[in-house]
């Protein structure tokens, strides 16, 4: 009984490569001590004379670099013996380097210095560590040919034979990509993942700088992220996910511009699909209202914005150029505030181009239920946002909502009718419609509710997490996580982490992140940030909203073109460029018809992962 | 499973090689008079003929180790020199200074004394090693590949540059003649003319060993630098002066006076090396259709990032080295490059240094490393480049001096190659770490990748460690051991 015990523990030390590196290190320790002999004994090399404790100290050293050392190189490739060998004189050498001639000086209260005397003083001790490097190596080279030290999964199979575990991701938004990267990662350290990502998008919408292409201050593609390239280890579908299957595990996609479908099978599906605008059923809405989730959306209110200018020039009639000419976002939190900003920055910038419309003439409004605008920062930087706003000319209407909207006027709820062709719905999100389908609980917008581990409760290997979840916040009890980038990415790592940790038979951690901080740029080189509960505004605050985000865009080509973008904005007027696709809203207007509807398609059910956190 | 009768072959073979390493250190040892006292390991006495079976026997033994050990690592034909000369190193030590003293019962004692008075035998193993892995490397034939004439032309174009640089630094100093070892009161031209001569043949030379290196222009640096070395071992310190002079100027003392022209021998080499990895890849984007590199990203992306990661790099690395500084007080020396004399002007400088030459890691290295180990292996290397560029190259020349190479000056900076070496492991590990967190090279992401990523890596086992290696002899025992007083 005694002798199987001890065959199992040596066992485990066999495959445990510390151990191992800790065994070889403490006996090419011992080697070490073959130059002492001829050298008149022990002292010559340590600078003490010999006794049990100082043995015990340096076999302890050695052990531990061993350990170290078995810890970084690893044991478990094989056929790198004369890598393994170097690179442990190499480490004999850093230590000769580290001890007599750094810390020895040291304990002798001196400062090292490192010269050539001191050098030749430790010559036979450079020769000690370079057999103890050479020792070390052969010995860890010896040990790896054995097959010892490979770790615990070594004994069972290798790992190419182990089975992979298959992880599906639904959308390719923040969520969804932060989770890929990160088993991208996990992956790199030897855990098997077989993992595909579905998305109906082929990028990433870098969704904060979205504001800024629909005003014509960046290019689309500038903000936009491929997807493979960013996650260039990971299985990538450009598809629509029709169905899942939560009991026989399975996924069916539709491949994006064909009518083939496919199932794809998973051990953990990870629902990390966007928000859709909802409009709530207000009449006229859906069809008369921009949106701003996608580039589609930017692009064409963009084209809108432009082509409404183009239009008015011409427009004598009072009242149609009033509308033509009048800007109305409905929703003061963070996207509608930068939009309206960016809105009245395009215009303001290129109204030179166009002498038939007067400065004045050009009219924003921002509508908003509650009577202070991005309740998400403190009311101080609220009312900032709005002083600042108000003195460039914006007006706004206050404590009001959209009723209903038609092509030429919006409808508050107080029954007041503001003349315009031009609406941004900024107001209401709801989450994709995928997840009507899933046979679990969901809260009242719609949003899965999930652990705080991210789990989905009573599905079996499915988690979600960004805006198409409710992530409790183990902070702050009661509370949850909002829709944010921010924390969509950690999430992301987080669902990752916690994907490998079930299967791996450990416990999932619940997710934990306090936001560091928010920021709403304000157009005109101004913004207003809360950092670390810090307030921030005006200029400051714009190169911190310019630089945080530049550092955050996905992807050095994308940090180029954003620069470069930037500088041109900063040099030249903004572009009046009507690029052919998404919209031609007001050619048909152009003769002064009644406002030629919309002429986007109603907007379809938004497949998951078309949109992000 | 093992061949037996392969492996044999493969061992005689190794026989062999050893041989023929065993006849060039037996002919230098003949004229080093030191065949004889060979016999003491058998016998009581001195004796020419039992001294000359004893150092075959011995020189057959060692081939055969040497066989043995590289039987899995070389399949290029630099990696095989390389790993030789690395050897010929191990031999000296196992050797003259431990088993010949046990044998012929005389103390071991391991000293920098007992180094140095048997410096001319470490020449002469490591010419052994040399000529051990080249034999290997021809009597293996289905390794060999046949140099193509592009290539060596290409070689020999960058070695005439490389050349140019090395002589025109000795120039400077009014040692250009050393190049070639002739004597100091040789006229410039002819000078010139031997070092240009010596350049574009070691150039080609260097081009047929190297054949069409896969790796980058970092690992040609540290390739080229150590070919220099291999060739300061060679030619310069050996067939020259047995022509010019009839003599083998082995000692450690001769070898000290020679230091100019290691030095010389080094920046060539890393010239060459790096020279000649753009000019193939300049050849190949002019004339190739299919570049390999198609398959990389764009310039503009991969460049960028290694730019920014080496300058990132860079910074831990300038940290470490900070440290050195600040014990030895080296940082107000810094500051006199821009004319100021604060701390801390010195440490700005340093760090700007720190990171310039980083970025310079992330362009010549990317792509390099693929674990911990081998980005310290390569980050030390590019270290030790950078303490002969630096300290004893542009710094000097930046504060308005000339460089005086010297085995004296080059021992009293033996703090800023600690200082360097430990720079070189932090960029090297830190711009590793870079590398691993996004889209790692060594992670194939299909079939077809996953071979060629093999064969890189495969390469890159085979022929770096030597390379490291030698650059822990080279940097480290020379100049402790050429420079430190006997």
């Amino acid at each position: 009984m005694r002798r199987r015990r001890a065959g199992r523990l040596v066992t485990r030390i066999a495959r445990e490569p510390v151990a191992i590196g800790a065994l070889a290190g403490a006996a090419a320790a011992l080697v070490f001590l073959v130059p002492a002999t001829p050298m008149g004994g022990f002292d010559g090399l340590l600078g003490s004379p010999v006794d049990g404790a100082l043995l015990a100290v340096h076999l302890v050293i050695g052990a531990a670099a061993g350990a170290a050392y078995a810890r970084v190189i690893p044991l478990h490739r094989r056929g790198e013996h004369a890598s393994r060998i170097t690179l442990a004189l190499m480490a004999g050498l850093g230590l000769w380097i580290v001890g007599p001639l750094t810390i020895g000086p040291a304990l002798d209260g001196a400062a090292p210095t490192w010269s050539v005397e001191a050098a030749s003083r430790h010559f036979p001790s450079l020769i000690a560590h370079l057999m103890f490097g050479g020792g070390l190596g052969v010995l860890l080279a010896l040990a790896a040919r054995a097959g010892v030290g490979r770790g615990a999964d070594a004994s069972t199979a290798s790992r190419e034979a182990r089975q992979p575990l298959r992880v599906v991701i639904i959308g390719g938004g923040f969520a969804g990509m932060g989770a890929a990267q990160r088993f991208e990662e996990l992956n790199r350290r030897d855990i098997p993942l077989d993992v595909t990502l579905v998305s109906r998008s082929n990028f990433l919408l870098f969704t904060p700088m979205l504001a800024e292409v629909a005003s014509s201050g960046l290019d689309a593609q500038a903000i936009s992220a491929p997807i493979r390239v960013a996650c260039p280890h990971t299985r990538f579908r450009h598809a629509d996910v029709r169905a899942v299957d939560t009991d026989a595990k399975r996924v069916t996609a539709l491949t994006v511009g064909s009518d083939a479908t496919e199932e794809i099978a998973y051990d953990h599906l990870i629902v990390a699909v966007g928000s859709v605008p909802a409009f709530y059923g207000l009449p006229g809405l859906a069809e008369h209202a921009f949106t701003l989730k996608t580039l589609e959306d930017a692009a064409r209110l963009r084209n809108h914005v432009i082509t409404a200018l183009e239009t008015a020039e011409q427009q004598t009639d009072g009242p149609a150029r009033q509308a033509l000419l009048t800007f109305v976002v409905a929703g003061g939190g963070f996207a509608g505030t930068e939009a309206i900003a960016e809105l009245f920055d395009l215009v303001r910038s290129v109204r030179r181009y166009y002498p038939g419309i007067a400065r004045d003439e050009p009219r924003f409004v921002l509508v908003h239920s509650s009577d202070r605008i991005i309740p998400e920062l403190s009311r101080e930087l609220g009312d900032y946002a709005r002083e600042r706003l108000e003195r460039r000319g914006i007006e706004f209407v206050l404590g009001q909502r959209v009723a209903a909207a038609d092509a030429e006027s919006v409808t508050l709820d107080d029954g007041a009718r503001l003349p315009t062709r031009t609406l941004v719905w900024t107001a209401g999100n709801q989450p994709s419609p995928l997840l009507r389908g899933m046979p679990c609980e969901r809260n009242r917008r719609g949003q899965l509710v999930v652990e705080p581990t991210l789990q989905v409760p009573g599905l079996d290997g499915v988690w979600a997490l960004g805006d198409g979840a409710q992530v409790p916040d183990v902070h702050r009890p009661g509370a949850f996580h909002p829709p944010t980038a921010q924390h969509a990415i950690r999430q992301g790592k987080a669902v990752a982490d916690n994907v490998v940790a079930v299967a791996r038979g450990q416990a999932p951690k619940p997710f934990s992140y306090r936001a560091v901080g928010s920021l709403v740029a304000l157009g005109s080189r101004t913004a207003a940030a809360e950092v670390a509960g810090r307030k921030f505004s005006g200029f400051v605050a714009w190169v911190m909203w310019r630089t945080i985000y530049f550092t955050k865009l996905p992807g050095m080509d994308r940090k180029v073109r954003v620069a470069l973008d930037w500088a041109i904005d900063l040099l030249f007027p903004r572009d009046i460029v009507l690029l052919p696709g998404p919209s031609d809203a007001v050619e048909s207007s152009a003769g002064g018809r009644d406002g030629a509807a919309d002429p986007r398609p109603a907007p379809e059910p938004v497949a998951p992962g078309a949109s992000d956190a | 499973m093992i061949r037996s009768d392969r492996l044999a072959a493969w061992l005689l073979t190794g026989a062999l090689a050893g041989l023929v390493g065993g006849v060039v250190l037996a002919l230098a040892m003949l004229e080093l008079g030191m065949m004889a006292s060979m016999a003491l390991i058998v016998t009581a006495r001195e004796s020419l003929g039992v001294g000359l079976l004893v150092h075959f026997a011995l020189s057959a033994i060692f081939g055969v180790l040497f066989a043995a050990l590289v039987r899995n690592q070389a399949r290029r034909n630099d990696a095989l020199v390389f790993w030789g000369l690395a050897y010929g190193a191990v031999v000296w030590f196992l050797d003259p200074l431990t088993l010949y003293p046990l044998t012929s019962g005389q103390p071991v004692t391991w000293s920098l004394a007992a180094a140095q008075s048997s410096f001319d035998l470490l020449l002469g193993f490591l010419l052994y090693g040399a000529t051990t892995g080249l034999a290997l490397l021809v009597l293996s034939r289905p390794v060999v590949r046949r140099p193509s004439l592009t290539g060596l032309g290409l070689g020999a174009a960058a070695g005439l540059a490389a050349a140019a640089i090395a002589a025109g630094l000795l120039n400077d100093q009014g040692l250009t003649p050393t190049f070639a070892a002739l004597p100091s009161d040789t006229a410039g031209p002819p000078a010139w003319l031997a070092a240009l001569v010596i350049g574009a043949v070691a150039g080609a030379g260097f081009a047929a060993l190297a054949q069409r290196p896969s790796d980058s222009a970092g690992a040609g640096l540290v390739r080229g630098a150590m070919y220099g070395f291999l060739l300061w071992v060679v030619l310069r310190l050996t067939i020259l002066p047995l022509i010019l002079d009839g003599g083998l100027p082995w000692s450690a003392g001769a070898a000290a006076e020679a230091y100019p022209s290691l030095l010389a021998y080094l920046v060539f080499g890393g010239f060459l090396g790096v020279g000649y990895q753009w000019l193939r890849k300049l050849w190949r984007v002019l004339f190739d259709e299919i570049d390999s590199s198609d398959d990389e990203e764009g310039v503009g992306t991969r460049g960028l990032r290694a730019l920014g990661r080496g300058v990132a790099a860079g910074v831990v690395g300038g940290l470490l080295f900070t440290y050195v500084m600040m014990q030895v007080g080296a940082l107000r020396g810094v500051a006199g490059l821009m004319g100021g004399e604060s701390q801390i002007a010195g440490l700005v400088i340093h760090l700007v240094i720190a990171m310039l030459f980083g970025a310079a890691y992330g362009l010549l290295f990317r792509r390099q490393s693929y674990d911990a180990g081998s980005a310290v292996g390569w980050g030390v290397s590019y270290g030790f480049f950078l303490w002969i560029l630096g300290p004893q190259i542009l710094m000097p020349m930046l504060l308005g001096a000339t460089p005086a190479w010297s085995a004296a000056g080059a021992a009293s900076l033996t703090a800023s190659l600690v200082g360097h070496l430990a720079y070189g492991a932090g960029l090297g590990l830190t711009y590793h770490w870079f590398e691993t967190r996004h889209n790692p090279w060594w992670i194939a992401r299909r079939q077809a990748d996953e071979a060629r990523l093999q064969r890189r890596r495969e390469a890159l086992q085979s022929a770096a460690p030597a390379l490291w290696a030698l650059v822990l002899v080279v940097g480290l025992t020379l100049p402790v051991i050429l420079g430190a007083p006997a």
